[in-house]
C-alpha cells in the first residue's frame, strides 16, 4: 500500500461524509421551509472524527447516518424527520464536553450518542443527564457507565463483565483448555478484565496458572512469555488491545510457545490480521458484531452500508450506532412524543427489540441484555464460531 | 534452567539493540555536548524509511542499508536547521531544540504515515531457531549480528583512523583541538550524522519485530539515556557494554521479580547510578570521553 493510495482513500472518505446524500438534503430543506424546529428530531453524535481514532468515529457516523436516512425514507417518526448532527471530540475529554454542551444548548438536540472512550462518555453524560436527554452509549464498554445512577442512559452493547463471562463460558463449555495464563495490560482496563476472568474461570473449575503484566506502548514481551512458557499453560488470554496483542502473538511464536490464544473485543475487525499475520491465526475472541451471512437483518444492513459507503462494516462501530438510532426511533414512536422524560420511560419498557447486533431489552439501569458472540481468526479472516440464540 | 537461559538470551538480544541506539547518542554527546532527546525519533525515521522502501518493492536487507543513508540525510538537515545555528549559545538551548525536533518529527510522521502501527515485512519474520531448548527468532539474530558489527566498526573507526583521532580530540578538548588544526565544527557535524545514521539502522532492524508507529521513539530515547548514563556520558565502550547490562537487568527483572515493575526496576537502577556513581559505572577517569 502506497502513501498516495492511502491519501486518496482518506480524501474520498472525507468527501463521502462531507456531502450528505441528495435525497436527505432535499427532504430536510423541504421540511424546514414550513415549520422549522418542530418538524425535526435532532440526534447529536459525539465521536472522534479527526486524528488517530477517526477511522472508528467515521464508522460510528456512517452507521447512524444510514439508519437516519432509512427511517426518513420510510416517512420519519411521528411525521417528523430525523436529523443527525455529528461533532468531532478529537478523543479529548475537554473537547468532548465542549461539543456536547454546544449540542445541548445551541442545537437543542433531542437525543445524544457517543463516544469512543468510556471516560469521555462518563463526563459527557453529566451534561445530558441534567436535561434528561435520552443518551445512547453504543461503543464504550466500561461497567461503570450504567452504574452512575442516571435514568437517561442506554447502552446497547455488552459491558466488560458480560464480555468476560461470555468468553469464560465458551472456553469451559466448548474448549479443552483448563490451565490458562493471562498476559494483561497494566491499566484499569486490562486489570479489570483479568480479575473478572480469573474469578469466573476459577469458579467454573478452571485454573489460571499465572498472570503477567505489560505497559501500554511496550514492544518487548519475551520475558513475560518466557515466564508463561515455563508454567506450560494450555492457553494464553491476552487482556489488552491489538497494538500490543499482535506483537504478543508474534513473540510467543518466536520463543516456540504454541498454545491457543484468547482475547477480547480489541481483536475484532481486520486490524489484528494486518498487524499479527500468521501469528494470530486461530485466536479466539469475544465479539459484538461481524457481517455474517445467513441473517436477513445483518445482510440487509451490510448491503445498504456497502451501497452507500463502498465498504463492508467489519466491526461493531457502525452496527451499534445503526441499532441505537433505530432504538431511539422506536422509543419516540412508543412514547408518542420526542420529549426526553417520556422517551426514557418508553425505552426502558422496550422488550426484545430486533437489532442487527441481536435482541435488545434494557434493564432499569439502561444496560441492554445483548449477547456476546465468539469469533475466531481463520485463514486470515474473521469468523463467528459461536452466536447465542 | 532453560527458563533462565532463555531469559538471558532475551536480555542480550534486546541489549545489543540498546547498545546500537546508545552508541549514536553517546557519540553525539561526546562531540557536541548535546543530550539529544530526539535520538529515538531517528530510529523511528529509520523504521519508516524501511517501511516505505519495502512497500515500494525494495527487498528488506537493501532497505536496512538504505535506512542508514536516509536517517543520515535527515540528520544532516536537522543539524543544519536546528542545532548548527545554536552552536555558540549555551548547551541547554541545543537540548531544548532537540525536544522540539522530537515533537516535530513525531507529528510529521503522523501526518505522512498515520498514527496507526504498521508492519514491515522481513523474509525472516515468523522463523526461529532452537538450540538446546532455547528459542530465538531469526530476525533477532540479524539484529544482534548487525548491531555487534556496527558497534565494532564504530569502535575501530574511532580508535584506529585519522577521523577517529580527530573525533576523540574534539571531544576531549575542542579548543586545544582547534589550535592543533582539527576542524572541530566539521568533525561535530560528521559525528552527528554518523550517530543519527546508526540509530536509523536500529529502527529499520526492529521494525519487523516491534511494528512501527510515530510514537515508537519515545521509549527508545529513555532506554538509550539509561544506557548512556550507566556507561558514562560520551563513553563508547560504556554505551556498548551498558546496553547489554540494561537488556539483562530488564529481562531478569521481568522474568524473576515482577513484569509489572520491569520498567520501574530499570529506571530505579538509573537512579542509583546517578546517586552513587554519576560518572557511570564503566568510566575510570572523568573526561575520558569518546
Amino acid at each position: 500500500m502506497s502513501i498516495a493510495s492511502t491519501a486518496v482513500v482518506g480524501i474520498s472518505l472525507l468527501a463521502g461524509c462531507a456531502a450528505p446524500p441528495k435525497g436527505v438534503e432535499q427532504a430536510a430543506a423541504g421540511a424546514s421551509g414550513n415549520a422549522e424546529a418542530a418538524s425535526e428530531i435532532k440526534i447529536g453524535l459525539v465521536t472522534q472524527l479527526s486524528g488517530g481514532g477517526a477511522l472508528y468515529g467515521k464508522q460510528m457516523e456512517h452507521g447512524a447516518q444510514l439508519a437516519v436516512d432509512e427511517i426518513n425514507e420510510a416517512g420519519g417518526v411521528l411525521g417528523k424527520k430525523l436529523k443527525l448532527i455529528a461533532q468531532d471530540d478529537q478523543a479529548n475529554p475537554s473537547e468532548s464536553v465542549k461539543v456536547t454542551q454546544r449540542l445541548v444548548t445551541e442545537d437543542r438536540i433531542d437525543a445524544w450518542m457517543g463516544t469512543l472512550k468510556s471516560s469521555d462518555t462518563m463526563t459527557d453524560l453529566t451534561i445530558t443527564s441534567k436535561q434528561n436527554i435520552p443518551s445512547f452509549v453504543p461503543i464504550a464498554v466500561a461497567d461503570k457507565i450504567t452504574e452512575l445512577g442516571y435514568s437517561n442512559v442506554f447502552r446497547n452493547v455488552s459491558n466488560n463483565t458480560m464480555q468476560v463471562k461470555a468468553l469464560v463460558d465458551y472456553i469451559l463449555k466448548s474448549q479443552p483448555h483448563k490451565h490458562v495464563a493471562i498476559i494483561s495490560e497494566n491499566t484499569d482496563y486490562g486489570r479489570g478484565l483479568s480479575e473478572a476472568f480469573t474469578k469466573a474461570f476459577t469458579e467454573g473449575g478452571g485454573q489460571v496458572v499465572n498472570t503477567e503484566y505489560y505497559n501500554v506502548g511496550q514492544k518487548e514481551f519475551s520475558d513475560q512469555l518466557t515466564k508463561i512458557k515455563a508454567k506450560q499453560p494450555d492457553a494464553i488470554v491476552i487482556s489488552g488491545l491489538v497494538a500490543e496483542g499482535a506483537l504478543i502473538a508474534k513473540q510467543a511464536q518466536d520463543i516456540g510457545l504454541k498454545t491457543q490464544l484468547y482475547s477480547y473485543g480489541g481483536f475484532m475487525g481486520s486490524a489484528p490480521i494486518k498487524l499479527g499475520g500468521q501469528a494470530v491465526e486461530g485466536l479466539i475472541h469475544s465479539e459484538y458484531f461481524t457481517p455474517v451471512k445467513g441473517d436477513k437483518k445483518i445482510e440487509a444492513f451490510v448491503d445498504a452500508y456497502q451501497k452507500k459507503y463502498g465498504e463492508i462494516p467489519d466491526s461493531y462501530y457502525s452496527a451499534a450506532t445503526y441499532d441505537a438510532v433505530y432504538l431511539y426511533a422506536e422509543g419516540v414512536k412508543k412514547a408518542g412524543s420526542a420529549e426526553g422524560a417520556k422517551v426514557n420511560d418508553s425505552l426502558r419498557a422496550i422488550k426484545d427489540f430486533a437489532g442487527v447486533m441481536g435482541g435488545v431489552s434494557f434493564d432499569e439501569k439502561g444496560q441492554a441484555s445483548t449477547k456476546v458472540w465468539i469469533g475466531q481468526i481463520k485463514d486470515g479472516k474473521q469468523e463467528v464460531i459461536y452466536r447465542p440464540e | 534452567m532453560s527458563e533462565l537461559a532463555q531469559t538471558i538470551v532475551n536480555g542480550l538480544a534486546v541489549g545489543t539493540l540498546y547498545s546500537l541506539i546508545a552508541l549514536g547518542l553517546t557519540l553525539i554527546y561526546g562531540v557536541m555536548n548535546l543530550s539529544n532527546f530526539a535520538q529515538g525519533e531517528f530510529a523511528m525515521i529509520g523504521g519508516f524509511a524501511a517501511l516505505y522502501l519495502v512497500n515500494h518493492g525494495v527487498s528488506y536487507p537493501v532497505a536496512v542499508i538504505l535506512s542508514f543513508g536516509v536517517a543520515g540525510i535527515i540528520g544532516f538537515i536537522v543539524h543544519l536547521l536546528a542545532y548548527h545555528p545554536l552552536r555558540k549559545s549555551e548547551h541547554i538551548n541545543m537540548m531544548l531544540s532537540s525536544l522540539g525536533v522530537s515533537l516535530f518529527l513525531v507529528n510529521l510522521a503522523q501526518y505522512l504515515f498515520s498514527p496507526n502501527p504498521q508492519v514491515v515485512d522481513s523474509p525472516l519474520a515468523g522463523r526461529n531457531l532452537e538450540v538446546f531448548g532455547i528459542f530465538i527468532s531469526q530476525q533477532r539474530i540479524l539484529i544482534v549480528a548487525v548491531s555487534l558489527v556496527l558497534c565494532g566498526l564504530t569502535y575501530m573507526l574511532l580508535e584506529y583512523t585519522r577521523f577517529g583521532r580527530a573525533v576523540r580530540a574534539a571531544s576531549l578538548d575542542p579548543d586545544t583541538a582547534t589550535l592543533y588544526g582539527i576542524p572541530t565544527r566539521r568533525i561535530s557535524f560528521m559525528t552527528f550524522v554518523l550517530g543519527v545514521a546508526l540509530t536509523g539502522v536500529a529502527g529499520a532492524l526492529i521494525a519487523p519485530v516491534y511494528n512501527i508507529y510515530p510514537y515508537m521513539g519515545v521509549s527508545l530515547t529513555t532506554k538509550a539515556f539509561v544506557v548512556v548514563v550507566l556507561g558514562g556520558m560520551g563513553n563508547v565502550v560504556g554505551a556498548i557494554v551498558g546496553g547489554l547490562i540494561v537488556g539483562l537487568i530488564e529481562s531478569l527483572a521481568g522474568g524473576y521479580i515482577s513484569s509489572g515493575f520491569q520498567d520501574a526496576i530499570v529506571f530505579g537502577v538509573l537512579f542509583l547510578v546517578l546517586v552513587f556513581r554519576p560518572q557511570g559505572i564503566l568510566t575510570k577517569v572523568q573526561g575520558e570521553k569518546v
